[in-house]
């Protein structure tokens, strides 16, 4: 129980610090709570990974409502991204210069208050928990996303916040029907015949609304690609990394844990739909994109459209589809955040993050192009990495249950991928300024360092995989 | 239809009603009513939901401080926008012309 309670305070206590104090100060304490939630992190997947059994904390707020937080595979494989994302995030942050966005003021507090929001969101067990979580989320990522003050950016962050805004009020309502129908919020406790009711339906209907605009989900992902794209460098990594991830979890959670006989095999063919059209259309804008941040953020469009497969092939028994759905969600973070950190130094002092800027750059920066290439590996779904294992498991769960044109659908997505990420490498492979020095920096370490994470899971997936089973609503790869 | 039907029917209304104006509205006044009408909606439809339990009652006053709270944020980012020359809403209109 420590060590779940830990997740959350460690951050929260780092946030509340670093409000407190300034300059270097401020930094040994963000850099320091940071280390100690990863390091909580850690043991809370030993413990359970060892349990083999979720590990569940009960308790009720002064004001009367209930309180539950529920570390199971999927929350702990979640807290885990987030951890290892959030603690390069604030190495990165630790690193820039006295000018940018890592020496504001406001940025540690910030960047601690999302990292708690999104540990206790993924451990959340109950709807109004889990609705506070998904508020704080909203506000403490527009925030930093407004964190330079650029007019472009300020715009981008306005929309990014009135998207949320509208989904979280949505979701507000989606628990008041909940409410009204259940008189509870705890997911495990909602009764099972809510779920074949018309209200029950409108109610997760409305809830789902919500979360598709909080994901994005095309065609509701008009405020992703610019948020993303003008975010600060440290900030845009655990944005499209992890955040984006938050609401697709609640969306599990809901579909196949709280009411799990609600969904339909037609609304479930529906995510699936849009999921298809979301890795067309993210990859069809990423290969025209003209910026570099601007292709990655819109590849994040194309990769979230791959975790909508889940909820179909699941509907139909696929506990593979599960595991391969989870993994991708969970495996797309480390690549994703070696792109965005390479991109720092890929396009390096010349003002904008142009295609262009990248040319020769494996001539000058030989590691962050090594990490971008890994990462690029990994999105497309090659071997040996963590996304071939996930989109292994995909193909798998789509030719058991019969729902084979998936299989076209992640292939051509594979391709696609591959073609926007060789825009960028084809270009830094390419000549360059001979005059430009030879630089191996900290920041094309720590990206590299991400990338071979994706690396060793893919490798080494059994401890992912075992971890994902617990509490999983049904047996992957490894239970039958 | 009971009194408790038709005041949650009245608060997704007032959800739904709200959205459509938060997206279709050019004026930031206008798009920040469409919030609070979203807000006021869904508040409508909690406390509908058992309004003789006390859970009730301490979730509205949590989610009212959470929504003033949000919204007060929005009109700060509002402002900051503004103020930097930018305009959120027309920005993407512009990009498409």
């Amino acid at each position: 129980m420590t060590s779940l309670l830990a997740v959350v305070a460690a951050p929260a206590a780092g946030a509340a610090a670093t409000a407190l104090v300034r300059g270097r100060g401020q930094r040994g304490l963000g850099l320091a709570a940071g280390v100690a939630t990863a390091v909580a992190a850690v043991m809370l997947a030993w413990r359970v990974g060892a349990a083999g059994e979720p590990l569940t904390v009960r308790g009720t707020t002064p004001l009367g409502t209930d309180l539950v937080a529920t570390a199971d595979g999927l929350a702990v494989a979640m807290v885990l991204a987030a951890s290892a994302v959030g603690l390069v995030g604030a190495l990165f942050a630790a690193l820039e210069s006295e000018d940018r966005p890592g020496a504001s003021p406001a940025y540690w507090p910030l960047w601690l208050l999302l990292w708690t929001a999104l540990h206790a969101l993924f451990l959340a067990g109950d709807l109004f928990g889990l609705y506070l979580m998904l508020e704080l989320l909203s506000i403490t990522g527009a925030a930093l996303v407004s964190l330079k003050g650029e007019p472009r950016a300020l715009v981008a962050s306005a929309r990014y916040y009135y998207a949320e805004l509208v989904a979280s009020l949505t979701f507000l309502l989606g628990l008041a029907l909940v409410w009204g129908q259940a008189g509870t919020l705890v997911l495990d406790a909602l009764p099972a015949e809510l779920g074949d009711s018309g209200a029950g339906r409108l109610a997760l209907g409305v809830l789902t609304a919500g979360l598709l605009l909080k994901v994005p989900l095309v065609p509701l992902h008009f405020w992703l690609p610019p948020a993303h794209w003008l975010a600060p460098s440290a900030v845009s990594p655990i944005l499209s990394a992890v955040v984006v991830k938050s609401a697709f979890t609640v969306l599990l959670r809901l579909w196949f844990v709280a009411l799990p006989a609600a969904p339909t095999a037609q609304a479930a063919l529906l995510l699936g739909v849009l999921g298809a059209a979301a890795v067309v259309w993210g990859s069809l804008n990423a290969l025209r994109a003209p910026h570099l941040k601007l292709l990655i953020a819109h590849s994040t469009v194309a990769q979230l459209g791959l975790l909508f497969l889940l909820p179909p092939l699941v509907l139909a028994g696929a506990g593979q589809g599960w595991t391969g759905g989870v993994l991708q969600a969970v495996g797309h973070a480390l690549p994703k955040a070696a792109l965005l950190l390479a991109a720092v130094v890929l396009t390096p002092g010349r003002g904008s993050d142009d295609l262009a800027a990248t040319a020769g750059a494996a001539a000058r920066r030989p590691v962050a192009v090594f990490a971008f290439g890994l990462a690029a590996v990994s999105l497309v779904g090659l071997p040996p990495t963590v996304g071939f294992v996930a989109k292994w498991y995909l193909l798998l769960a789509s030719l058991e249950t019969g729902q084979w044109w998936w299989v076209p659908l992640i292939v051509v997505g594979s391709l696609l991928t591959a073609a926007y990420l060789m825009r960028v490498l084809s270009r830094a492979l390419g000549p360059g300024d001979p005059a430009q020095p030879r630089t191996v920096g900290p920041v094309d370490l720590l990206a590299l360092v991400l990338a071979l994470g994706a690396l060793a899971l893919g490798l080494w997936p059994g401890p992912l995989l075992e971890l994902l089973e617990v509490g999983a609503p049904l047996p992957g790869p490894g239970g039958g | 239809m009971t009194a408790t039907g038709m005041l949650t029917a009245a608060g997704v209304l007032a959800c739904t009603a709200g959205v459509v104006v938060v997206f279709v509205a050019a004026r930031v006044r206008a798009r920040l009513t469409g919030l609070a009408a979203m807000a006021s909606g869904a508040l409508l439809a909690l406390v509908a939901g058992d309004p003789s339990r006390a859970e009730t009652w301490g979730m509205l006053v949590t989610s009212v401080a959470t929504v003033v709270g949000l919204l007060a944020f929005a009109v700060a980012l509002e402002r900051r926008t503004s103020a930097s020359g930018a305009a959120p809403w027309t920005h993407g209109r512009d990009r498409r012309r």
